[in-house]
């Protein structure tokens, strides 16, 4: 009963979004006002239908109902109710309909925050019902949760091991708040568009819904990297893999986005701009969702690699942003005073330029090695090292003009005052240089960079942090908790960047066989095995390793890294074991033999990885999604103002 | 990355027919560099979000056995990764070569850059007010 | 200058649909080379006896790649049988990989010996030399020693009737036809 009522809610909602869109597009000719009446209550049916057909899904997952096809695929009755819950959308037709849920959530929202935009609310709700509608004909006819097998099986297929972790409750979640928020600041900019206008009201109206899923984006490619950190168990966590690399695009974009929207709400310049940056970051999430779901790329995050689905997907794309920058090109928008390259809208400017090659940059990435088969051509891998070559000098600017630009006037900087800003940075830079040069020999060079571009870029907020105080603004007023979001992200991205030249540079990797006998000595550290052993647990079989820690003689702590083999799928993963203090990270992993009989204990062998600086990175994801995290709250709060 | 590979040869291995744990580097320093060098060039070809380097799998742990053989035996760095490619096909290198059909790749992030920043230097130059 | 943006991404869009078309034909995993057969190290079971390359010549030889560990290789065994029982006159040759002769000798026991000579891989060289990332995987070797058909992945019947038995059909009265 629960599955066809779920059903029942998506057709509902699909008539209800068509109505959402159509009415207010067509009366708007008639009646504008009629646009008002309708779009409220419609957005609020959404939310209602899509929530109650999610929870028919869930409740499926809880009551372990084999009778729907999607429960049978994804899960299993030995699993954990948390994972079983968390397998509700760790799979193609359920992540879908969460995006759903989270777009009609979204939409709701949308409708009932205060706005002093009445009318391009309602036309971006309008917008937002078509972009509704045509996902839920995606869903309702190629990738339909809701379907029943009868006779029902016994038992469910086991879920993917390696996506039976706590990061998995968070990880898509957060990246679909991100991908779908682009979808309403696209609403918004056709909305705008169309009514003629992207202007200073505009990006008031809109700021909040910028910040969103730029907050979100963040901490889910943050909580991705972290997983593949701790579960992939090479120590690293970022490889520029094709699916990695359709998460950072928007990303990008929405932080150009987010930079030149200040510039369009202060000096109402930039607006065309902002409008393509804006259209553009769904269009990326778009894309994103169709290379990962079409069977185009393979990896641990490919759902159903289904032609047909990647078809409709495409078709959807195609529709909806071809229509988008078709309106881009027709729209007729008013003019701005152009922007002057010295002052802090040119610097801006600069950023967004920077931005937007890095992300040309890795779409091509992504693409190159397809477009090359397509041809008929020697097919490549793109690895890391392109990436450090291309990206990385691309995005090095970044951190340099972060510094400056906040200090800087929004019109019109005179060189002078630029040299006197740079002057005012360059000794934090140059002593940070020195002093790595000095410690840190043979890695002191790049090092040296990171931890002087990383000084720079902190000291520079600090400065303009100071002078905010001088200037008499309140710490807790609305303008002082902009400039104190602002300095937080910009901190953060410092401690991000000095955490990746940290653990570039330092990071050391030690391998031995496991003895029992004599303790292992690894540098500074060495390991004594206490126990091993060999249990079997739910839906697998656990080797484990106790291991106690010493650095310098000092016991530190008990590590107990662990080798699981997953009966029913025949695959093993490794447990690293991790100890982490805010200077460096030990990981610790056992490998095995080269013959592996997995009914046996065979002979195991440990890798440790001593990582300096590790913590930086997720302290500096953490803290730039707070600087836009308080970024979007005071915008929200700036909403009903006049 | 940069890795320091810290390796000691253990004395007592628990005696089997089989390798013990993890890889047997080489006895020379020197060429226990250059294999290292090679694995980071090599894609893993059965995890494929990794490099030769980091993986744990038995394919890839008997490649970098074979690596370090062919290192031993003299092979220059080209030579060896010639050799994975005309096996495994050119997506096992992790580094595009430079060649005709990937040219436009490693050009385009410079192209782009020029094309950009010339834009910008357009439109920053322009005094009145413009439809852009 | 405005139109750019729907022009390039009419460009974007166009690509992904052929890439997406292109990959949707593509599902074929086996694929064809002409390249001769390296001459692999590998012995049999007992160590006793080492692979001879020149065995190859003069007959239509079928190599799987194994191992007792791998499930969908257990799959396969009757479907190598039947195809040793389909063409009598094939050699076929099993080697496994990354296994033990007493885990090997008892496993082939349970799931029926279909090969006519068995050879371990302990260390992975041929696996290596033949630019093999997974098993089960299937070569077929004409008359002269060239390779001329891989199948990534185990045989069904499905392919066994298909393509791959029309292969094996011509290569043997190729082989027939030079002597």
């Amino acid at each position: 009963m629960i599955p066809e009522l779920g059903q029942l809610c998506l057709v509902l909602a699909l008539l209800v979004s068509l109505m959402q869109a159509g009415v207010p597009l067509l009366n708007r000719f008639n009646r504008p006002h009629g646009l008002l009446h309708l779009t409220k209550p419609a957005a609020t049916a959404m939310f209602l239908l899509i929530s109650g057909a999610f929870a028919a899904l869930i409740f499926s997952y809880i009551t372990s109902d084999f009778s729907v096809l999607n429960v049978i695929q994804n899960s299993h009755s030995s699993k954990p109710m948390l994972y079983k819950i968390v397998g509700a959308w760790g799979n193609h037709e359920g992540s879908m309909l969460l995006w759903m849920w989270v777009l009609a959530t979204c939409g709701f929202l949308v409708a009932m925050l205060p706005t002093n935009e009445k009318e391009l609310r309602a036309t971006t709700l309008a917008v937002l019902g078509l972009i509704s509608a045509g996902l839920l004909a995606f869903i309702i006819f190629t990738s339909n949760p809701f379907l029943r097998v009868f006779p029902s099986p016994l038992d469910g297929e086991d879920l993917n091991p390696l996506l039976q972790d706590i990061g998995l409750a968070f990880h898509p979640p957060t990246l679909y708040v991100g991908y779908v928020g682009y979808g309403i600041v696209f609403a918004y900019a056709i909305a705008g568009m169309l009514r003629g206008r992207i202007d200073s009201a505009w990006a008031r109206a809109v700021h909040p819904w910028i910040l969103l899923p730029w907050v979100f984006l963040t901490l889910g490619i943050g909580a991705g990297s972290w997983w593949a950190y701790r579960e992939l168990g090479w120590g690293g966590w970022w490889f520029w893999d094709p699916v990695e690399n359709v998460s950072l695009l928007p990303w990008l974009i929405g932080t150009a986005l987010l930079h030149s929207n200040m510039v369009l709400e202060k000096r109402g310049q930039l607006g065309r701009w902002v409008a393509l940056l804006a259209i553009l970051a769904f269009t990326l999430s778009l894309i994103g969702t169709f290379i990962v779901r079409s069977g185009l790329l393979t990896s641990v995050h490919s759902f159903a690699s289904d032609p047909e689905r990647g078809t409709f997907i495409l078709l959807y794309i195609f529709i909806t942003s071809g229509l988008a920058f078709l309106v881009y090109e027709f729209a007729d928008m008013k003019a701005s005073k152009p922007v002057a390259l010295l002052s802090r809208s040119g610097f801006i400017l600069i950023n967004n330029l920077l931005l937007f090659v890095a992300a040309a940059v890795v779409l091509l990435a992504i693409l190159y090695p397809l477009a090359l088969e397509l041809l008929k051509l020697p097919s490549i891998s793109v690895g890391p090292s392109y990436f450090n070559a291309t990206f990385l000098p691309i995005t090095a600017a970044l951190p340099i003009l972060a510094a400056l630009a906040p200090l800087m006037a929004w019109d019109q900087t005179t060189p002078n005052q630029l040299r006197t800003l740079v002057g005012k940075l360059f000794p934090a830079l140059g002593a940070a240089l020195l002093i790595t040069l000095a410690l840190f020999k043979p890695e002191g060079a790049l090092l040296g960079i990171g931890m002087g571009m990383a000084v720079w870029l902190a000291y520079g907020s600090v400065i303009y942090i100071r002078r905010m105080r001088a200037a008499r603004v309140r710490l807790f007023s609305l303008i002082g908790m902009r400039h104190i979001a602002s300095a937080t992200a910009h901190v953060g991205f410092a401690i991000f960047i000095l955490g990746i030249a940290l653990t570039a540079t330092l990071k050391q990797t030690y391998e031995l066989p496991m003895n029992a006998k004599a303790p292992m000595v690894m540098g500074d550290y060495s390991l004594r095995l206490i126990a091993a052993e060999r249990t079997t647990q739910d839906n697998y079989i656990s080797r484990r390793a106790t291991l106690e820690v010493s650095h310098h003689g000092q016991v530190i702590t008990t590590l107990t890294p662990e080798l699981r083999f997953f009966t029913v799928r025949n695959m093993q993963t490794a447990e690293a074991a991790l100890h982490s203090t805010l200077l460096r990270d030990i990981y610790i992993l056992l490998g095995e033999s080269t013959y592996a009989n997995k009914n046996e204990d065979s002979q195991l062998g440990m890798r440790m990885y001593v990582t300096p600086g590790q913590q930086f990175i997720w302290i500096g994801f953490i803290m730039a999604a707070m600087g836009g995290g308080l970024a979007m709250l005071v915008a929200l709060r700036r909403l009903g103002e006049k | 990355m940069r890795n320091r590979f810290v390796v000691l040869l253990a004395m007592a291995w628990l005696g089997t027919a089989h390798a013990a744990g993890l890889d047997q580097p080489l006895m020379n320093v020197a060429q226990e560099k250059s294999a290292h060098a090679i694995f980071r060039e090599l894609r893993c070809v059965v995890c494929e979000g990794q490099s030769l380097a980091e993986s744990d799998a038995t394919l890839a742990v008997q490649m970098r056995a074979h690596v370090r053989t062919l290192v031993a035996q003299g092979k220059s760095e080209e030579e060896i990764l010639s050799y994975f490619r005309a096996r495994y096909g050119e997506q096992i290198l992790l580094t595009p070569p430079m060649e005709r059909h990937t040219a436009l790749l490693w050009f385009a992030p410079l192209l782009l850059l020029g094309g950009g920043s010339y834009t910008v230097w357009r439109v920053t130059r322009q005094k009145k007010e413009v439809p852009s | 200058m405005r139109r750019f943006p729907f022009l390039l991404f009419m460009v974007i869009s166009a690509a992904l649909a052929a890439m997406l078309l292109q990959s949707a034909r593509d599902k074929n995993p086996a694929s064809i080379a002409n390249a001769p057969f390296p001459a692999i190290t590998v012995a049999s079971f007992d160590g006793k006896t080492s692979w001879q390359p020149e065995a190859l010549k003069g007959r239509v030889t079928v190599i799987n790649f194994y191992a007792s560990w791998c499930t969908p290789c257990a799959a396969e065994m009757p479907e190598l049988a039947a195809l040793k029982k389909q063409f009598p006159k094939i050699h076929l040759a099993g080697i496994a990989w990354n296994d033990d002769p007493k885990t090997l000798t008892k496993w082939l026991k349970a799931n029926g010996n279909p090969f006519h000579s068995s050879w371990l891989d302990a260390k992975g060289d041929a696996t290596i030399d033949l630019g093999i990332k997974g098993i089960p995987e299937t070569i077929v070797v004409d008359a002269t020693g060239a390779i001329r058909f891989r199948l990534a992945g185990p045989l069904t019947e499905e392919v066994r009737n298909g393509e791959f038995g029309t292969l094996i059909t011509n290569l043997l009265a190729e082989a027939k036809g030079a002597q």
